[in-house]
């Protein structure tokens, strides 16, 4: 009996995309589930899902990143400033790659060798980065893609709802591969459950970290190039609250912020998701604003509660 | 496995659903072209002999047309008075407004542009633009019109022929013509030491990098037409920050007599205060009318206020229900561009007039541009409309023409 309660308690966080997902339907009358709609949705959610699907690594293993926005930005920055200068997207991409995967390294060597809190660490990289970004952009706020030497190619729409797809599904699938069917993430998972016990079992922690924050990397990449492509720009605002929106995520996908064994893939797209579905339909309704901020927060302690019922431990490092 | 199973079977769920659900979204739709019917005489007791189909509750039209408004900021004092003049247009106009959250990105702006279409949205007012012209291109995309933001050249060069493009208000070079105006006011009130406000000009803020030139050439004229007068010190920045504050103090600490506003200046008030300066600095700047500022100006303390008017922004609403109506071609340029409708500005420097602009932009007011004069520029209420006549009415906006409109 209380193993079935146990794995029933697993099934919460799909339980409650399910019922925000129906609630929403009923209460638009079925326009949140239309094709455009589930585009949009789809388009709302994958600079979220993608970097939440690969911080779930980082988070994982115990390490409190906190600098998602700021590298995010800055990758998106710099990818965009590379992309004007050749005129080519496969330059974008590559500069996208380079500067999340240095970002992500960097924090990576950080978590492994500096015996300094994670969190206070990113918590100052992100400010940092923030800044830096202002540095480079100088009096620019915006930059266009449409500045480029040479014509970048636009999508439209549907094509990009379908870039969007591709990119979303092969980092998910290549994600739950190395997570559910390699040793990385049961190392993940030990390292997150208790470090002592990791170390005294012969773990290296230290790789464990720096191929996390790699995987990151290539989410927060992605994130960054998918974003240019679709909007065409980037400001210096762009990704502010990728950080927190992560972490929220994250909870509502059912997963201790701490890691450990409740480690799951899954929840960054769960996560990402629902709080997608929930912003678009709380938009969608035609509220006033003041009560859709009111709604929200509610909706998110109802779910996290929910979701916590899912895990012990607290949220915060030990 | 069993739990990626679930996943699995969540998404099929999702998906099974979406194949039930209504389409909302209208992206395959082309712009109207024909006009609707005229049938019914509206029930409001208007003199329309043979009037244009109307809604049950006798609003014009007869469907309700859907808004998305995308905002910066929920607020904005010019926010708040334009939702008050769009609840009073509801009462005559069968419309709807989906008003976005305060948006920050051009993502936040694309993916609320994308939720106005799941909505059904039919037309999106642009109040606030981070993605420039692809914002434009998303609503077209979609099948939404979108108004506004013609001003910035980049938008109306590569929209200005989509039929989904209905062009946007114009006020010329509006922001330099503002800080034209401000200091002009403050040499209208003999002040030679002035210090100038300049809100996001080092932060690259076009808007005020424009009202900042705008000063700075108001003042080499003065200064060019044997005026004295000169900047004592530059006070950059928003309200709110601890060196906003720093820069006040140190503001007031000079000898100056006039204070210049890119922005609002009311957080200025309480410092002159404490500075004891109440009676010696007098201060022009750009705001919005409000009760409050009557009896500023009426003390002296404020001398000019040059204001954009909040029912400006309202003009997108008959821009979109004529185009939704049928009538997308007849409001074109005659070359087939999307236009730019001349509007005019205020620059209040008398208590009387910040009394009846602050009383007609407001809740239970008459504003601007009443029912009547949206009424005017409808196609089917006008059949004989130009834009040159929509032109004319935005630009009559002093109390005078105002008054004479009534």
């Amino acid at each position: 009996m209380k193993k079935s309660w146990e794995t029933i308690r697993n099934y919460f966080p799909i339980f409650g995309f399910v019922i925000v997902v129906v609630f929403f339907s009923i209460a638009t009358k079925g326009a949140i589930l239309s094709g455009t709609s589930l585009q949009s949705l789809l388009n709302q959610a994958i600079a979220t899902a993608l970097v939440s699907i690969g911080s779930v690594f980082v988070f994982g293993c115990g390490c409190f990143d906190m600098s998602m926005g700021g590298t995010l930005c800055m990758t998106a920055v710099l990818g965009g400033y590379a992309g004007i200068a050749s005129g080519s997207i496969f330059v974008m991409a590559l500069a996208c790659l380079a500067t999340a995967l240095v970002l992500s390294l960097l924090k990576g060597l950080f978590a492994a060798y500096v015996e300094v809190p994670l969190f206070i660490v990113t918590i100052v990289l992100g400010f940092v980065l923030s800044a830096l970004v202002l540095v480079i952009m100088g009096t620019e706020t915006t930059i266009l893609l449409n500045d480029a030497v040479k014509p970048i190619p636009s999508f439209n729409f549907t094509q990009m709802s379908a870039i969007n797809i591709v990119a979303l599904a092969g980092f998910f699938i290549v994600c739950v591969i190395l997570f559910n069917f390699t040793a990385l993430g049961r190392k993940v998972k030990i390292l997150g459950g208790n470090p002592v016990t990791a170390r005294q079992t012969g773990l290296n922690s230290v790789n464990i970290k720096l191929i996390s924050f790699i995987i990151s990397g290539v989410g927060v990449a992605l994130a960054a190039l998918v974003a240019l492509l679709r909007i065409r720009s980037v400001g210096s605002t762009y990704g502010a609250d990728m950080g927190t929106d992560v972490m929220i995520a994250l909870v509502l996908g059912g997963m201790p912020l701490t890691g450990g064994p409740r480690t799951r893939i899954s929840a960054g797209i769960i996560g990402a998701l629902t709080i997608t579905v929930l912003n678009s339909g709380l938009s969608m309704l035609g509220l006033d604003l003041a009560i859709i901020q009111i709604f929200r927060a509610v909706i998110y302690l109802a779910v996290v509660y929910v979701a916590s019922m899912t895990y012990r431990t607290n949220l915060l490092p030990r | 496995m069993k739990k990626f199973l679930a996943l699995l079977l969540a998404l099929v769920m999702v998906i099974g659903l979406a194949a039930c659900g209504e389409p909302a979204g209208n992206e395959s739709q082309a712009p109207a072209s024909a006009p609707a019917g005229n049938s019914e005489a509206p029930e409001s007791g208007e003199p329309v002999a043979e009037g244009p189909e109307l809604s049950a509750d006798g609003r014009y039209p007869a469907e309700t047309v859907k808004i998305g408004f995308v905002n910066y900021d929920t607020t904005a004092q010019q926010f708040l008075s334009l939702q008050d003049y769009f609840d009073y247009l509801d009462d005559y106009f069968n419309f709807e407004i989906m008003y976005s959250e305060s948006l920050d990105s051009a993502e936040a702006e694309f993916a609320f542009i994308e939720q106005c279409a799941a909505a059904g949205c039919q037309g999106i007012i642009g109040y606030y633009n981070e993605g420039r012209e692809e914002s434009v291109k998303l609503a077209s995309s979609l099948g939404m019109y979108y108004w506004g933001q013609g001003q910035d050249p980049n938008v109306q060069e590569a929209c200005g022929d989509d039929p989904y493009y209905l062009g946007s208000y114009y006020v010329g070079n509006a922001d330099y013509e503002y800080g034209k105006s401000v200091i002009d006011s403050l040499v209208a009130a003999d002040c030679h030491k002035i210090i100038v406000v300049t809100g996001g000009k080092d932060f690259g803020v076009q808007m005020f990098i424009d009202r900042y030139q705008g000063m700075m050439d108001a003042i080499q004229e003065a200064q060019d037409g044997g005026y004295d007068i000169e900047v004592v010190y530059e006070v950059p920045g928003w309200p709110g920050t601890e060196d906003f504050t720093a820069e006040q103090t140190s503001a007031l600490a000079t000898d100056a007599d006039g204070l210049a506003s890119a922005l609002s200046a009311l957080m200025w008030i309480q410092p002159i205060s404490a500075a004891g300066k109440m009676n010696s600095i007098k201060i022009a700047a750009v705001d919005t009318p409000t009760a409050d500022m009557v009896d500023l100006m009426a003390s002296g303390l404020f001398v000019g206020v040059a204001a954009e008017i909040p029912d400006v922004f309202g003009l997108g609403v008959p821009m979109i229900i004529n185009a939704v109506q049928g009538y997308g071609e007849e409001q074109r340029n005659e070359d087939g561009t999307a236009p730019l409708i001349d509007c005019g500005f205020w620059l209040i420097t008398t208590a009387e007039e910040m009394e009846y602009y602050s009383e007609i932009e407001q809740e239970g007011g008459t504003w601007c541009f009443d029912a009547d004069d949206v009424r005017s520029i409808l196609y089917d209420y006008n059949p004989e409309l130009t834009l040159d006549d929509m032109s004319a009415l935005y630009s009559a906006v002093t109390m005078e023409e105002i008054q004479a409109r009534r």
